[in-house]
């Protein structure tokens, strides 16, 4: 019955920043979302208007249909009536009391008898793995391990809905990697449902269920990590995303069942793209059009029909896995990632083919 | 990781504290918001405002004690054009110039060698060289007095007797003399100045300047000292302002010279026939309002230049090798410790043990009777030890609390506006002068009811003038809590009421401690604002100090002045032992 609610959010800070503008999204059941975006994106600021700590100026949220906050009615609930978790970037430990006790304040703030709270401290640490640490110092622990107990403490009261606002961020590279699987496993084995905000990419690729794009206050793009990563909206989700060409182009005819043509001048060519073209495109309108460098493929002469293009390498770095070159071909620097046991040299002259179905065009 | 929280902080402008923010936008908790700020707004009215406005308004009437109200400027055209006060005025110039001058020279070198140099003994002589912070200039004063005096003084009969001298060498009485107490008992406040942005500077910033080829000396000239140019600045200008308000040392040391400054002429005028409430005002709002720029200058100024040189990595510690001048920079450091500490303190301990002083300490005169004296007989000098203590501890007690809740209504909740209001009537007391406070304290409310409690008016008078200085420790703790500490207990189910006292409270600990012990210091040596405002049965001990240096035999006064030394080094010991046992790593 988690289902959250957030619609048409405004949120000003003085009378000029638009931090969001007009925002609306659901985040069903034991739904994983993430809210991504560079910073001053607005990601936070939406979260921090469920948890109650910012009180919107526009938009109603509504979490299994309980009213939280209306501007319709000047309803706000004050953060302690929500009964969300949430979990800060700063980890937010309190240094004066040990684990357990930060674990046990949630419950204790329900009322719950002694014998209770134990149980679920128990629960909460044995979840997180921390078990048996209760009665240290909090602060003693290291970066990982207190995260840990600030999931825990979280976890503990049974929220409704769990808040993360860019927890893993002040973590060493790899304990954040081995931390996102760990911690997207555990959403999904208790079934819950959690609002996540990260501006690292890879994160919301790899915990979410759904991504939502954010830039600027306005949502960009919504979808689950493959679609927003293979069918990018706009020039925007497709640069923040990974690493991408974008080239500029003019809309041709359409090719019924494969695709629209689109002339790339700077390419001296045209190329067949099958993605972002259900919608109306004129003829002869300007466009983008964006190709991701491991879909373009090196090969022979003649080993496909369309989007062949003809280069010369300009720059190739070796990376152990693959190859990240530079191509020149006609005016424009092509990125082309190719697989590391390739032999490539730069000068070397190579054909490369593209399937129509990796070349997406733009809205923007 | 940390330039994103941080740009999204800015992103999140004026709402990232919003413990007290969450709730109906004009419900209940939106009022009583905003009926806490009023109330300290209307509070620090009645303790700020309202005495500073009548002092100020005294100032422009003719004869404000016998409660005529005609508006005049004679006041100031009849005091301004007199020798005295223009004699009396350059005094205070040359006094707090000389002052701030020589205790930037001595209190940066110091933290220079404490903070970045391989001086040996750094540890000890920090503790040694911060000691005179805990006493004060006057009781200073006091002691170079018993020292220097041209007759009387151990250092001149010392010196005449080793060297067979025919003139004693030193007179402490003279502008000389108060510009040294001044500037030995400030340059520990030039110490903790600079010292903060010594330790905080990223010592990359000196290595790269050692790696392009500059020498140690070169380096601490063109980029140490440059870094905390602001720093230095910001000291150098509250010492100035700070000292043209002094009237401790001037008034013990001046007369005999027949040096006067503007606060001494403001007391003559309050205390000795013909009163003259009028002049004395004049004279007082004419330093106030120099005080006041001042502190503009520091703050809007110089402060906002401060190079920002934390970059919140781990320093190694790295320190500049001196060679064979560290053993020059032990003996300058040493050289103060003696003249500051050692030598003041050596000679009340000596006088105090000797009943009858004649210049010297005579093992045949030894003696516990002074001590006797002014513990159990001396009934002036204990009632004021009391009332100091009452007003330490429990002055100090409601003003910590005063200011932790400030400190809160200033910085959580989302009434900026008016926390921006409570915030600057909270620091206005910093720009009156102690004297000044005590005299518009008086001139307020001697007409009252309340003036038949002398010592609930001196607290409040405490309490006012020194409010500034708690809020900012208490604030700056605050600040340092992140207010997700506070955010995650609220959306952990507590409420609004229960965070502050379970959450917020125990977190500023070290804070309140560290406010209570410097309010506690700072009432108990105060003289300035009580030497007006106190009655004779109120008197605290800075007071007793004045009259009995007056009065009686010098080993009486030194005695008197150790147990207020005692008091003081007592407090700052038991303070430190309670806050380090409370030590957190927030």
């Amino acid at each position: 019955m988690a289902e959250v609610v957030v619609k048409d959010l405004v949120k000003r800070f003085g009378t000029e920043t638009l931090a969001v503008d007009n925002v609306s999204f659901t985040v069903g059941e034991g739904e994983f979302v993430t809210l991504l975006g560079p910073s001053g994106c607005g990601k936070t600021t939406t979260l921090r208007c469920i948890a109650g700590l910012e009180t919107p100026d526009e938009g109603d949220i509504l979490i299994a249909d309980e009213v939280f906050t209306s501007s319709h009615n000047g309803v706000c609930l004050p953060p302690e009536k929500r009964r969300l978790g949430m979990v800060f970037q700063s980890y937010a430990i309190w240094p004066h009391m040990s684990v357990s006790e930060n674990v046990a304040y949630g419950i204790q703030a329900q009322g719950a008898s002694r014998a209770e709270v134990n149980e679920k401290v128990a629960n909460a640490l044995e979840l997180v793995g921390l078990s048996g640490l209760g009665e240290r110092n909090a602060t003693k622990l290291s970066g990982g391990q207190q995260q840990r107990v600030s999931l825990a403490r979280a976890l503990a009261y049974n929220p409704r809905v769990l808040l993360f606002d860019e927890p893993l961020s002040n973590l060493d590279a790899k304990l954040r990697e081995r931390m996102r699987v760990e911690l997207a496993n555990l959403i999904k084995e208790l079934k819950l449902t959690a609002i996540y905000v990260t501006h690292d990419q890879a994160e919301a690729m790899v915990m979410s269920d759904r991504i939502i794009v954010m830039k600027d206050g306005r949502i960009q793009q919504e979808g689950d990590p493959h679609s927003t990563y293979n069918e990018p909206s706009n020039s925007f989700v497709a640069d923040f995303i990974g690493v991408t060409n974008i080239l500029e182009g003019k809309a041709g005819e359409r090719e019924n069942g494969k695709g629209l043509w689109v002339e790339v001048p700077s390419l001296e060519s045209k190329i067949l793209c099958a993605k972002g073209i259900e919608r109306d495109i004129p003829a002869g309108s300007d466009l983008l059009v964006t190709v991701r460098p491991e879909y373009i493929e090196l090969g022979e002469d003649g080993s496909s029909d369309e989007n062949v293009l003809r280069g010369q390498v300009s720059d190739a770095v070796y990376l152990g896995q693959s190859w990240d070159c530079l191509v020149q071909s006609g005016n424009f620097e092509l990125r082309v990632h190719v697989r590391g046991d390739a032999d490539i040299r730069a000068g070397q002259s190579v054909t490369m083919n593209i399937s129509p179905s990796r070349c997406v065009v733009l809205s923007d | 990781m940390s330039s994103v929280s941080k740009s999204e902080l800015e992103a999140r402008g004026d709402g990232a504290s919003p413990v007290a923010s969450a709730s109906t936008p004009g419900g209940r908790f939106f009022n009583s918001e905003n009926s806490l700020k009023l109330g300290s707004l209307g509070l620090l009215t009645i303790l700020a405002i309202l005495p500073v406005s009548v002092f100020l308004y005294s100032a422009f009437v003719t004869h404000p004690e016998a409660g005529d109200s005609i508006f005049t400027f004679t006041n100031f055209t009849k005091n301004f054009s007199t020798s005295e006060v223009f004699d009396a005025s350059l005094n205070t110039l040359i006094i707090a110039l000389g002052t701030s001058i020589f205790s930037c020279l001595t209190g940066v070198s110091l933290a220079w060698f404490h903070a970045r140099t391989d001086m040996p003994f750094r540890r000890p002589l920090e503790a040694l060289t911060l000691i005179p912070f805990f006493l004060s200039s006057f009781l200073g004063a006091v002691a170079w007095w018993a020292l220097a005096a041209p007759r009387t003084g151990i250092l001149n009969r010392w010196m005449i007797d080793l060297f067979g001298l025919s003139a004693p060498p030193f007179n402490i009485y003279s502008m000389t003399g108060i510009v040294m107490v001044m500037a030995l008992f400030y340059t520990p406040y030039m110490y903790l100045f600079t010292i903060g942005s010594l330790n905080r500077m990223d010592p990359a910033l000196e290595e790269s300047a050692r790696v392009c080829g500059t020498g140690v000396l070169r380096t601490a000239l063109r980029v140490t000292i440059p870094l905390s140019t602001p720093a230095m600045l910001s000291g150098a200008v509250i010492i100035f302002v700070v000292s043209m308000g002094v009237f401790g040392v001037p008034s013990l040391l001046g007369p005999i010279a027949r040096i006067s400054t503007l606060s001494t002429i403001i007391y003559t005028k309050m205390e000795e026939y013909p009163l003259d409430i009028g002049g004395a005002a004049a004279l007082g709002s004419v330093l106030m309002v120099f005080t006041a720029l001042g502190l503009y200058i520091q703050r809007k100024i110089i402060a906002p230049r401060s190079y920002v040189t934390v970059t919140g990595k781990g320093y190694r510690p790295s320190r500049v090798s001196l060679g064979p001048w560290k053993y020059v920079a032990l003996a300058i450091n040493c050289f103060y410790v003696l003249l500051a500490v050692i030598l003041p303190l050596g000679a009340l301990l000596l006088a105090s043990f000797n009943r009858a002083w004649l210049g010297g300490f005579r093992w045949s005169q030894l003696s516990i009777y002074n001590w006797a004296y002014v513990l159990f007989e001396y009934e002036y000098a204990i009632q004021a030890t009391k009332n100091s203590l009452i007003l330490g501890l429990v002055g100090g007690f409601i003003t910590v609390v005063l200011c932790t809740f400030l400190a809160m209504v200033i910085l959580r909740g989302r009434n900026k506006r008016l926390s921006g209001a409570v915030d600057y009537l909270s620091t206005l007391p910093i720009g009156v002068p102690g004297l000044i406070m005590g005299m518009a304290f008086l001139i307020t409310w001697i007409k009252t009811p309340l003036y038949g409690f002398p010592m609930l008016l001196l607290m409040m008078a405490y309490m006012t003038r020194y409010l500034p200085y708690g809020l900012r420790t208490i604030s700056s703790v605050l600040q340092s809590l992140s207010s997700e500490l506070e955010e995650s207990a609220r959306i952990c189910g507590s409420s609004f009421v229960a965070t502050i006292k379970k959450i917020t409270v125990p977190l500023l600990r070290p804070g309140i401690f560290a406010a209570y012990l410097m309010l506690f210091i700072m009432f108990i040596r105060e003289l300035p604002v009580s030497v007006l405002l106190a009655t004779e049965d109120s008197a605290p001990m800075a007071v007793a100090l004045y009259i009995l240096q007056e009065n009686e035999a010098l080993g009486v006064v030194a005695a008197f002045a150790l147990v207020q030394t005692a008091l003081l080094l007592l407090g700052t010991i038991v303070f430190r032992k309670l806050g380090s046992m409370e030590e957190l790593s927030v």
